[in-house]
């Protein structure tokens, strides 16, 4: 089966430029890239669903010998029956006011002409197909009452129903938990090998794209940059770029966990009209020359099924990811910086900070938790119900100078209700047991003053940087207000205090003048840090900060939280569902799982001698092997 | 209401030449509005709970009989017209949604404006100068009930029932459009497109009903509405329903019938409004 597409655009501009891809049966092809380089449109185009306004304009798409492109595409024949998709969050997949059943029978009604029963059992027989069960109870059940996990192999079910030649999984698991991505990446995996279906997985996620697919193909702004087999591409990258992304993983797609990230720096284009007469990576690429910025390197082979479109392609050494001086890129309004190497220098070296509890002085723990367990009450009408549902029980840490704890877990396993109860931003109908310290004062006994007071010295960073800075004021108000509010005196004026928190997360300082909309996710999160930061606080708590990052942004911001904690003698407590985040930032862990905590130590230790079978899953499930 | 000038009793004897005022402030005694405010609408209360709404003051009969005599024309109006609403706004919702930015779409918005800015009465006046006057298609007033002919109920009801429609189905089309185009951009959507299924099944099984969520809301309100009858047009059409009631008690400052009916079409509202909310458990399963 060949598939080859050319030229997905939108008029005037094109979106997505000469990209060829080729998938034989059995076989997995990974397109990989961050947001905005085109995969998901790619994959549109391919089952007809691209948006409104933007056409195929050039090429072909065939697929099982079938042409594509023609206006004259039946699309009902061929949706569901030749392809099949899979799209990111399995929530919103399916409909919500239909039953199971009825959904993945009504794809087996619009394409094959079975009786009821012979419909039935086909129903069943995909049930199991993807592990679930076929049982009239499960089928009857409204997609609000499945797991995610089970969402998703219903949206499996339905796209494979009808034994299609292609499937298509978009971002199929990236909204997942990390053991729940783990096994529907098996899954996905296994009809490949065992019902002999094509599959494209389109996903962002390196890790994702090594351990499931033969081939991988790279995008970037719209242009495939590398192809090739997974292992030769991930073990011997040609391109730049290619050779970025994976460095910027925290996973090193060998089986491990990084220690360091070499991010990528700059951010993509966003205005993708005049690149297609050069290098699209030039703007980013430390190797790039001027001929990059005058003419568009072709895909070049580089042995079998390899290529690369790089006119200064990275050499045979393998490992030899990046040159020296890769942190050098000259319109990156980042200052160039040192791989950050994270050791344990930082951290209190042969003794865990249980034992040395006495011999420390107490003023060095910056913040304690004893026993902490939240719940939260139902809402009555004018009250709240006396039952709670617990979130959180008896948690217990101890944090201390210049110390980063991570708290990591899967989603519900209450990590960011720790987060927020820790510096009693809990909700109202939210109880409250244990205690909770910041510097040795009792957050549930301080009058409202000094609460504010010791707010001031604990400082929150959210996962969404859209969310949590106010659209409509600008940076530097964003960063004095909490200032201002506390009337940290200072001679210089607020814009020059601006200024130096902005260098301070790498920003120019020109960007005060800025609003939020104004900037990238990862320029936002920087201001968010700033914000926190503008406070002087000791301990900076942060929810999920990276994890609706692109991969490049994400290791940036990785490389500046590390800096802090190293340079500034902060800490941190680091809510991440994300081992190698964990790993990279971490002295101290604390893994929970519904609302316990089940394991506690030092994270090599943890990493390497995992005590619980939970905490073991967890890392099998994150880690990936090429 | 009692603010306004006169009372009932000056309204009973309106007119009537050689009544004194001895005679007048009798009667106010008798009837007992010379009483404090408060202690008349304890009064009133305490009938209430023993189930006795008072007599109207026109014509001495219980306020009960005067009531259930107009509740049926407006049920049957508010019925009628909500139906018709439905079909119009619905369709109409649903094709502009589809078709953004298209003609039809622009239509939409146009009607929805004017459903909005054009007053009830005006529209109904306007509708029967042409329809019924003009035309002479239907008649211009009154009411015939269903049992005396189906046909002539027919006629009788389709002009106000239309002219309600027509201000009804503005604010729901606009509900449903909106509705609908946050829907089609779901993913489930696009999922059932994925799946090979039909265009008429994606539009009308998959995305319609969760579009009809939150415009079954609107709907619920209208209706509760509704079931107060029609002030405006059962007047300008002649149509003995409560609205018409209502105008005509505010007129002869008919305590006990305005106030009951007052009463009813709170109660209906707070009622229609349950059963919308209960019907919501049935139609979104998440909220089971």
């Amino acid at each position: 089966m060949t598939l080859s597409l050319e030229g997905v655009g939108a008029d005037p501009v094109d979106l997505v430029k000469g990209v060829s891809l080729d998938i034989s049966q059995g076989q997995c092809l990974g397109l990989v890239g961050e947001s905005g380089a085109g995969k998901s449109l790619t994959a549109k185009a391919i089952v007809g669903l691209l948006p409104r306004g933007i056409d195929v304009t050039s090429g072909s798409i065939m697929v099982g010998g079938q042409p594509l492109t023609s206006s004259q595409v039946n699309w009902r024949e061929i949706r569901g029956v030749l392809v099949g998709t899979i799209f990111q969050d399995p929530m919103s997949s399916l409909n919500p006011v239909m039953r199971i059943r009825t959904q993945v029978e009504e794809v087996i009604k619009a394409h094959l002409t079975l009786n009821r029963h012979e419909r039935d059992q086909r129903v069943v027989e995909l049930m199991e197909a993807v592990d679930l069960p076929g049982h009239k109870g499960f089928l009857s059940r409204y997609p609000h009452e499945l797991s995610g996990g089970q969402q998703q192999r219903v949206a499996i079910a339905m796209a494979i129903a009808c034994d299609p030649l292609l499937l298509i999984a978009d971002e199929a698991t990236t909204a997942l938990d990390v053991r729940t991505q783990a096994q529907i990446l098996k899954l996905l995996r296994s009809l490949v090998d065992d019902l002999g279906l094509s599959m494209l997985l389109v996903t962002h996620d390196m890790g994702v794209i090594a351990g499931v697919s033969d081939r991988l193909a790279v995008l970037y702004s719209g242009r495939v940059v590398e192809r090739g087999r997974t292992p030769d591409v991930l073990s011997n990258p040609r391109h730049p770029y290619t050779s970025g992304l994976i460095e910027s993983c925290p996973l090193d797609l060998k089986g491990g966990f990084r220690t360091e990230v070499r991010p990528i720096m700059g951010t993509a284009p966003i205005d993708a009209e005049s690149i297609w007469d050069k290098c699209v990576y030039a703007p980013r690429c430390s190797r790039a020359e001027s001929k990059c910025r005058g003419h568009s390197p072709p895909l070049e082979d580089f042995g079998e099924l390899h290529s690369a479109a790089c006119f200064y392609p990275l050499g045979d050494t393998p490992g030899a990811a990046m040159p020296e001086g890769s942190g050098e890129a000259d319109t990156s309004p980042v200052p160039p910086s040192e791989p950050v190497l994270l050791t344990t220098a930082a951290r209190l070296p042969g003794s865990p900070p249980q034992n040395g509890k006495e011999a420390e002085g107490v003023n060095d723990v910056i913040v304690q938790a004893t026993g902490l367990s939240v719940s939260y009450r139902e809402g009555r009408t004018f009250s709240y119900s006396r039952k709670a549902v617990p979130a959180v029980q008896e948690f217990d840490l101890e944090l201390r100078k210049a110390e980063t704890v991570a708290v990591v877990g899967e989603s519900g396993s209450g990590k960011s209700t720790v987060a927020r109860a820790l510096i009693r931003l809990e909700p109202n109908n939210a109880v409250v047991e244990g205690r909770r310290q910041i510097l040795g004062a009792d957050l549930d006994e301080l009058g409202r003053g000094a609460l504010r007071g010791m707010r001031r010295r604990a400082q929150i960073i959210f996962q969404d940087p859209y969310g949590s800075l106010n659209p409509r004021r600008k940076v530097v108000d964003l960063l004095m207000e909490g200032p201002r509010a506390h009337n940290l005196e200072s001679s210089n004026s607020p814009s020059d205090r601006a200024g130096q928190l902005l260098e301070r997360v790498g920003l120019d300082p020109s960007f005060a003048d800025r609003y939020p909309h104004q900037m990238s996710g990862g320029q936002r999160q920087r201001v968010a840090i700033a914000r926190a930061l503008s406070l002087e606080p000791q301990v900076l708590i942060c929810d999920e900060p990276v994890s609706a990052l692109d991969v490049s942004i994400q290791a940036q911001i990785l490389e500046l939280l590390a800096s802090l904690a190293h340079q500034e003698g902060l800490a941190f407590v680091f809510i991440t569902h994300d081992l190698g985040v964990m790993n990279m930032l971490a002295d101290r862990v604390v893994v929970m799982k519904e609302g316990r905590t089940v394991e506690t130590g030092m994270v090599e230790e943890v990493l390497a001698r995992p005590n619980t079978r939970y905490t073991r899953e967890l890392i099998q499930a994150s880690l990936v092997a090429i | 209401m009692r603010l306004a000038p006169g009372d009932p009793v000056l309204a009973m004897y309106g007119g009537q030449i050689g009544v004194s005022l001895e005679e007048l402030e009798a009667a106010r005694e008798r009837l007992g509005y010379n009483d404090p405010m408060l202690v008349q609408y304890g009064r009133w209360l305490s009938d209430i709970v023993r189930g006795d709404l008072g007599n109207s003051v026109v014509n001495g009969l219980p306020v009960e009989q005067v009531i259930a005599e107009k509740i049926w024309p407006s049920a049957q109006l508010a019925i009628v017209a909500l139906i018709l609403s439905v079909f119009i706004a619905v369709p109409g919702g649903v094709l502009a949604a589809l078709r953004r930015g298209s003609l039809i779409d622009r239509f939409l918005t146009g009607f929805v404006s004017a459903g909005i800015a054009i007053p009830q009465f005006w529209l109904g006046i306007m509708l029967i100068l042409v329809l019924a006057i003009q035309f002479q298609i239907f008649p211009a007033s009154g009411y015939v009930s269903p049992v005396e002919g189906l046909g002539e109920w027919a006629m009788h009801i389709a002009l106000p029932s239309l002219t309600l429609a027509i201000t009804l189905a503005a604010p729901t089309a606009r509900f449903v459009r909106s509705s609908m185009l946050d829907v089609l951009s779901e993913q489930f959507v696009d999922v059932a497109k994925a799946k090979g299924l039909s265009g008429r099944r994606v539009i009308w099984v998959h995305a319609l009903r969760n579009a009809l969520l939150p415009a079954l809301t609107i709907v619920g309100l209208q209706a509760g509405t509704l079931m107060g009858g029609a002030v405006l047009i059962e007047w300008v059409f002649g149509f003995p329903g409560l609205g018409w009631l209502l105008v005509n008690a505010v007129t002869a400052r008919d305590y006990p019938v305005l106030q009951a009916s007052l009463l009813l079409f709170v109660t209906a509202f707070l009622l229609v409004n349950f059963l919308v909310d209960l019907f919501y458990r049935v139609l979104d399963p998440r909220l089971r």
